[in-house]
C-alpha cells in the first residue's frame, strides 16, 4: 500500500528553485533514508510532505488522499515530526511538552486524560526521559532536550516518523538508541520512517530505501548497496570517499578520506614497506 | 505541574473570592470613611435590615463612585492581563505587552485630539475618538506586516514599534502646543486614569471583553503549542495563520476597548501573565483565566492606592502601576536575564 506519494513537486522560498520536480513513492513499513549534501532540499522535502510548507508545484497524497483536501489536525495523527532542534523559551515541564504530542487527538477545550498520560509515559520509557519529567524544558542539556521532542513525537503515535537529523545532537549512545528503537518500531508495529540524515553510515545500516537528493532533484533512489557507492557520492557531494562493507551488517561503510591527512597515510605505508 | 479541569475551576474560582475581597476593602476604603463594618453590615443584613445605618451620602459614594470604579478597574486589569498573555504567546517573548502593537499610542492621538478640541466634554467623546485611534493602529500595523498571505511575526513588531512612534511624536507635537488646563487632562489620559468611571463604559465595554476573551480561551491550547515553534504547531495540527490572526485582531481590539475608557495604563499587561507564569506555569488553559482575574484584583489594588495614598488628592493608577512594576520589571531581567 501506498503511504506516501509525491508527485513532480517543486517549491521555491523565493526565487531559487528548492525542490524540483521530484516524484516517488514510500510503501507502509518502509524505512527510507534521505542523503544529499547542504542545500539539496532534504529538509524542505520533509516540510513539503507533512504541509508545514505548501509546494509551489505538484501534489503529495498520504494514504491515497491529497494532504491540500486534508485538515492539519488529521495530518498530524499520521504525520509524526522530530526536528532537528527546538528553542522552547516558555518553561513548560518536559511532561507538559511530551504532552503536546497528545494535541491532534484532544477536543477544543478539553484535557488530557489517563490514556493520554499513559501513552505519554511509554513514549517517555521509551527515551529514557521518565527520570526528568517534572523538570523544566530549558534547563534540559541540548541532547536530553532532543529525546523529549522524540517522545513527544511517539507519543502522537503517527504511522509515519518524519526525521529531520534527529539525532545530530545526540551522543553515539542516544544515537544508536534511537535509531534501534525507531527500526524496532517500524518491523513489530509497521511504523514507516522517513529519516533525512548526514550520516550515511547510519543511513546505510538502518535503511531499507535511501534517497539520494542533489541540488533539489533526485539523484537515483534503491538500496544501499545501490546508492552509496564510491561514484555516486563523488558526483553528489563532490567529494572522494572509500567505501567497503560493514563487517557487522555486511552493508555498505562509508570512510571519509581527509586530504590534508593522505600524503602522511601514503608516506606511512611507504615507510613500512621495506621492513615486510 | 500539569494542568486539569478541576485544577482551573478552583484555582479560578480562589482568585474571584480573592476579588470579592479585594473589592469589599476598597468600596471601605477612601477620602470619605465608610467603614468595613457598615459595607459588611450592607450586605450581609440586606434582608433582614433595609436601612443597616446607611446614609445618602454613603449610598452615593459606594454606588455612584467607588462601584463603578472598582468594577471599571477589574475589567480593564483583567483585559490588560489576558491580552499580555496572548501577545507574549504570540510573539513567543516575555516581555511583549498588550502595546507592543502601537496601540497606545494610535489610541492616545485620538483621545488628545479629543480633548483638544473641545469634544471631550460630551458623552463618551474621548472613548469613541480613542477607539478609532485603536482601530487605525491595528489595521495600519497589520496591512504593513502582511507579505503575501503570511503574517511574520518579526515584521509585525518592527510595524508596531515604527507605527507607535510616529504616534508618539504625534503626540509630543500635539503636547506642545497644548497649554491651558487640557495639558492636564491629556496627562491623566496618557497615565492611565479611572476616577471618571461610568456605569455607561462599564456596560459598552463589558459585552467586547466578555466575547474577545472567550474567543481567546477557546484557543489556550492552541497557544501552547504556538508557544513551543510556530512549526511544530502546525506539525501538531494547529491552523497558525488563522489562529494568530484572529488571536492578534482579538486581543488588540479588547485593549483598545478597554484603553478607551481608563487611559494608557502600563505594565499590567506585562507583569501580571509573568507572576502568574511563574506560580502557575505555563499552560494556556490555566495561565489565562488565572491571569484575567489576577489582573481585576491587582488594578483595583492599585486603582485604591491611587485614591487614597495622598488623598484627597488623587494619582493616575498608571503612576501606581509604573512605580511597582519598574522595580519588579528589573528583579525579573536581574534573575532570568530573559
Amino acid at each position: 500500500m501506498d503511504m506516501i506519494r509525491v508527485s513532480g513537486v517543486s517549491f521555491r522560498y523565493v526565487e531559487e528553485w528548492v525542490l524540483k520536480d521530484i516524484s516517488f513513492t514510500v510503501k507502509k513499513g518502509e524505512f527510507w533514508g534521505v542523503i544529499g549534501p547542504n542545500g539539496s532540499g532534504k529538509t524542505t522535502l520533509l516540510k513539503s510532505i507533512n504541509k508545514t510548507l505548501s509546494p509551489k508545484e505538484g501534489d503529495v497524497f498520504i494514504n491515497g488522499a491529497n494532504i491540500k483536501e486534508i485538515k492539519r489536525r488529521e495530518i498530524a495523527r499520521i504525520l509524526g515530526m522530530v526536528p532537528q532542534e527546538a528553542s522552547i523559551v516558555f518553561p513548560f515541564s518536559v511532561l507538559e511538552v511530551v504532552l503536546m504530542g497528545r494535541s491532534p487527538y484532544l477536543g477544543r477545550l478539553s484535557f488530557e486524560g489517563e490514556k493520554d498520560y499513559a501513552i505519554a509515559r511509554d513514549a517517555m520509557e521509551m527515551t529514557d526521559t521518565l527520570s526528568f519529567a517534572t523538570r523544566s524544558i530549558n534547563e534540559l542539556s541540548g541532547g536530553e532536550r532532543q529525546r523529549v521532542l522524540i517522545a513527544r513525537a511517539l507519543a502522537q503515535q503517527p504511522q509515519v516518523m518524519l526525521l529531520d537529523e534527529s539525532t545530530a545532537y545526540l551522543d553515539i549512545k542516544h544515537q544508536i538508541a534511537f535509531f534501534d528503537l525507531i527500526k524496532t518500531l517500524n518491523q513489530k508495529e509497521g511504523l514507516t520512517v522517513m529519516a533525512v540524515t548526514h550520516d550515511v553510515n547510519l543511513a546505510s545500516i538502518f535503511c531499507d530505501r535511501i534517497m539520494l537528493l542533489s541540488k533539489g532533484t533526485v539523484h537515483c533512489i534503491g538500496t544501499p548497496e545501490e546508492v552509496i557507492t564510491e561514484s555516486n557520492i563523488k558526483e553528489v557531494y563532490e567529494t572522494d570517499v572509500l567505501v567497503d562493507t560493514n563487517p557487522q551488517t555486511g552493508l555498505p561503510r562509508v570512510t571519509l578520506i581527509a586530504s590534508s591527512l593522505s600524503d602522511k597515510g601514503s608516506r606511512s605505508k611507504a615507510d613500512a614497506a621495506p621492513q615486510l | 505541574m500539569v494542568v486539569n479541569l478541576r485544577k482551573v475551576v478552583l484555582i479560578s474560582l480562589t482568585f474571584v473570592f480573592v476579588f470579592v475581597i479585594v473589592a469589599i476593602l476598597s468600596i471601605s476604603l477612601g477620602t470619605a470613611d465608610i467603614g468595613l463594618i457598615k459595607i459588611l453590615r450592607g450586605i450581609f443584613g440586606w434582608v433582614s435590615d433595609p436601612v443597616h445605618g446607611w446614609t445618602d451620602t454613603d449610598r452615593v459614594i459606594v454606588f455612584q463612585v467607588r462601584l463603578p470604579r472598582i468594577i471599571l478597574a477589574g475589567i480593564v486589569g483583567a483585559t490588560l492581563s489576558v491580552s499580555g498573555v496572548v501577545f507574549q504567546a504570540i510573539f513567543r517573548n516575555p516581555l511583549a505587552d498588550p502595546y507592543i502593537l502601537g496601540i497606545s499610542s494610535g489610541s492616545a492621538v485620538g483621545a488628545i485630539l479629543a480633548i483638544i478640541s473641545g469634544a471631550g466634554l460630551s458623552f463618551l467623546s474621548i472613548p469613541a475618538a480613542s477607539f478609532c485611534g485603536a482601530l487605525l493602529t491595528i489595521m495600519l500595523v497589520l496591512g504593513i506586516a502582511r507579505t503575501g498571505f503570511r503574517l511574520q511575526t518579526n515584521t509585525l513588531l518592527l510595524a508596531g514599534v515604527i507605527v507607535g512612534s510616529f504616534f508618539s511624536a504625534i503626540i509630543m507635537f500635539l503636547v506642545s502646543i497644548t497649554q491651558d488646563e487640557r495639558l492636564h487632562s491629556i496627562i491623566f489620559w496618557l497615565m492611565g486614569d479611572l476616577s471618571l468611571s461610568k456605569y455607561s463604559e462599564i456596560i459598552i465595554v463589558t459585552p467586547f471583553v466578555i466575547v474577545g476573551c472567550l474567543i481567546i480561551y477557546l484557543h489556550a491550547y492552541h497557544l501552547n503549542l504556538i508557544v513551543t515553534g510556530e512549526e511544530t504547531a502546525l506539525q501538531l495540527g494547529v491552523e497558525v495563520e488563522r489562529v494568530k490572526r484572529l488571536l492578534l485582531i482579538t486581543a488588540s481590539l479588547i485593549t483598545g476597548v478597554v484603553v478607551s475608557v481608563s487611559g494608557v495604563i502600563g505594565f499590567v499587561g506585562l507583569i501580571v501573565p509573568h507572576m502568574m507564569r511563574m506560580v502557575f506555569g505555563s499552560d494556556h488553559r490555566l495561565l489565562l483565566p488565572v491571569s484575567g482575574l489576577f489582573g481585576l484584583s491587582f488594578l483595583v489594588v492599585a486603582d485604591t492606592i491611587a485614591r487614597i495614598v495622598i488623598a484627597p488628592v488623587e494619582l493616575p493608577v498608571g503612576v501606581i502601576t509604573a512605580i511597582f512594576g519598574a522595580p519588579f520589571f528589573i528583579y525579573l531581567l536581574r534573575r532570568k536575564g530573559v
